[in-house]
């Protein structure tokens, strides 16, 4: 999804941060019609909690109106935002881990009204089991993996996001689908059964 | 046997995955071994049937959803106001909001502590006491709304409760707070009781985490304060603390205007003139002004007219702080 990587219209995300520097409402409102869903998308990969993930999101764009003097136009804007979720989502799971964790069945719900119940059941089973899996994944592996597969970012934009090197994106997931590549091959019978 | 590439393979084989092309000629070399080389075609199966199950999430239930889409532009909305706007004076106090039946300070955490019931643990299923002591058991994760005069939560473990909203019931007289924790609840009761105050203490110091959610709270608190009546020292107190030390500007304001709304004791007054001093944020400071003017006026307090005076007259203060601070002055003279 190239909304939330290698954005075509950076002069228009450059003029939005313009006027959310000038304090004009409309630019954070552009930037939030266009980033909003991926940054939804990436928070709940990396927390696998829909409600938390909506408050991180739009804490993100509080910060990018409090911040909006910090950004150095150097990084694309997408860049910054998502490395601000980023930060936001370390933040959260520290905070978190003594907190009672909440069984991803028990705040997700599915939202696919058309799909008769045994097949909404399936669908929920198959992306259950992939966030079980992904929730094993170490949380630098898996904000690498969650950029490149769910937000089409290629490797230098996601060592821009993490601060990091491309060879420590690369590592991270490889690394990240050797271990997926394990546990699927391990059987996961709610995935299977979901299959059938 | 590996092949002696294979590490290369599935190296470019995730390159390509992930939209890159790596150097030139690496996508020209892994479609050539890839056709020569049997292992590593199975290899790159592998990998490609990984990345495409991960394909099952399809984050279908984080699209945003109309009432994220909602709160969220509103939070937008008021964050570009508080952090662009020089400073707008705030209207005076608004009478239908003082005459709200969705009084909170008024007696709110005297109370705490009064009432017999049992704390309520927020997991598992747990007694629901009734108001004669004897309790029911009933599994928590089915409860949605909680009768405050009849259950309180057990908030000792500070939980995060997430999502809380602020609302009038439709019972003459109460209010709602929902929250999520693993489930939605809401609890609707009057402001005095403890169920409520408790939540409210709760979500205002710490249980609401997020800069949004916090000000969600104060917003609530200042809203439903009303001039004249008796204020909880744990509100007061969590008040004091945020103006001093959150920082949020917009939070800092948002204490600063609960403070403000309420009756003027030394304690909020010394809030107050420790912001005027060394607050940052103008807009906080204006609203230092203000309340500092209105203790004056209650307390009959001559440091408090002086910390104005000097505020005044500091050639170093904003213009708009100072003017603020003379018209506060010249009110007190009338």
């Amino acid at each position: 999804m190239e909304a939330s990587g290698a954005n075509p219209d950076q002069e228009a995300d450059l003029e939005s941060m313009e006027q959310v520097r000038r304090g004009e409402a409309a630019g954070a409102a552009r930037l939030f019609q266009r980033y909003a869903a991926p940054l939804l998308r990436f928070t709940g990969g990396i927390l696998g909690d829909p409600a938390e993930a909506e408050e991180i999101t739009q804490d993100v764009f509080l910060k990018v109106i409090g911040r909006a003097d910090q950004y150095d136009g150097r990084a694309p804007v997408a860049s910054w935002l998502f490395a601000i979720a980023t930060n936001a989502c370390r933040d959260r799971l520290r905070r978190s881990v003594r907190r009672p964790s909440i069984p991803l069945e028990a705040v997700t719900e599915v939202r696919e009204p058309g799909l008769p119940a045994d097949e909404r059941l399936a669908h929920r089973q198959r992306r259950d089991a992939v966030r079980r899996a992904l929730s094993e994944l170490s949380l630098e592996q898996r904000e690498a993996l969650v950029l490149a597969r769910y937000h089409g970012m290629p490797y230098a934009k996601i060592a821009r996001v993490l601060d990091i090197s491309e060879g420590a994106v690369k590592t991270r997931i490889f690394r990240a689908m050797e271990t997926l590549k394990a546990h699927f091959s391990e059987g996961d019978s709610s995935w299977n059964a979901a299959r059938l | 046997m590996e092949c002696r590439q294979a590490l290369k393979i599935r190296d470019l084989v995730l390159v390509r995955l992930a939209g890159s092309q790596g150097r030139e000629g690496d996508m020209a070399f892994l479609a050539s071994h890839l056709a020569s080389c049997a292992a590593c075609r199975a290899e790159a199966a592998g990998i490609e049937s990984v990345w495409a199950r991960l394909g099952d999430d399809d984050g279908a239930d984080l699209a945003p959803s109309a009432a994220f889409v909602a709160r969220a532009s509103a939070a937008l909305a008021d964050a570009n106001r508080e952090n662009v706007v020089p400073f707008r004076a705030r209207r005076a106090t608004d009478g239908l909001l003082k005459a709200a039946a969705l009084l909170l300070a008024g007696g709110l955490g005297f109370l705490v502590g009064r009432s017999g019931v049992s704390p309520l643990p927020l997991v598992g299923s747990a007694a629901l006491p009734t108001p004669n002591g004897r309790g029911e058991n009933v599994a928590l994760v089915s409860i949605r709304t909680l009768d405050a005069s009849r259950a309180v939560l057990d908030l000792s473990g500070k939980p995060r409760l997430a999502n809380a909203t602020y609302r009038a019931s439709e019972e003459p007289g109460k209010i709602a707070v929902s929250f999520d924790v693993t489930t939605r609840y809401t609890v609707v009761g009057r402001p005095e009781e403890k169920g409520v105050a408790d939540l409210l203490v709760s979500l205002m110091s710490g249980a609401a985490e997020t800069e949004g959610a916090r000000a969600r709270v104060l917003d609530f608190v200042s809203a439903t304060t009303r001039e004249g009546a008796a204020v909880s020292p744990e509100i007061v107190s969590l008040l004091r603390r945020t103006l001093e030390a959150d920082k949020n500007p917009s939070v800092r304001k948002k204490a600063a205007e609960a403070l403000v709304q309420m009756p003027p004791t030394p304690e909020i007054r010394d809030a107050l003139a420790h912001a005027l001093k060394t607050d940052v944020n103008p807009a906080v400071r204006i609203l230092a002004v203000e309340g500092l003017a209105k203790s004056a006026t209650v307390l009959k307090d001559q440091t408090t007219i002086e910390t104005l005076r000097q505020k005044a007259g500091d050639d170093r203060e904003n213009g708009y702080v100072r003017s603020q601070a003379a018209l506060a002055l010249k009110r007190l003279e009338t």
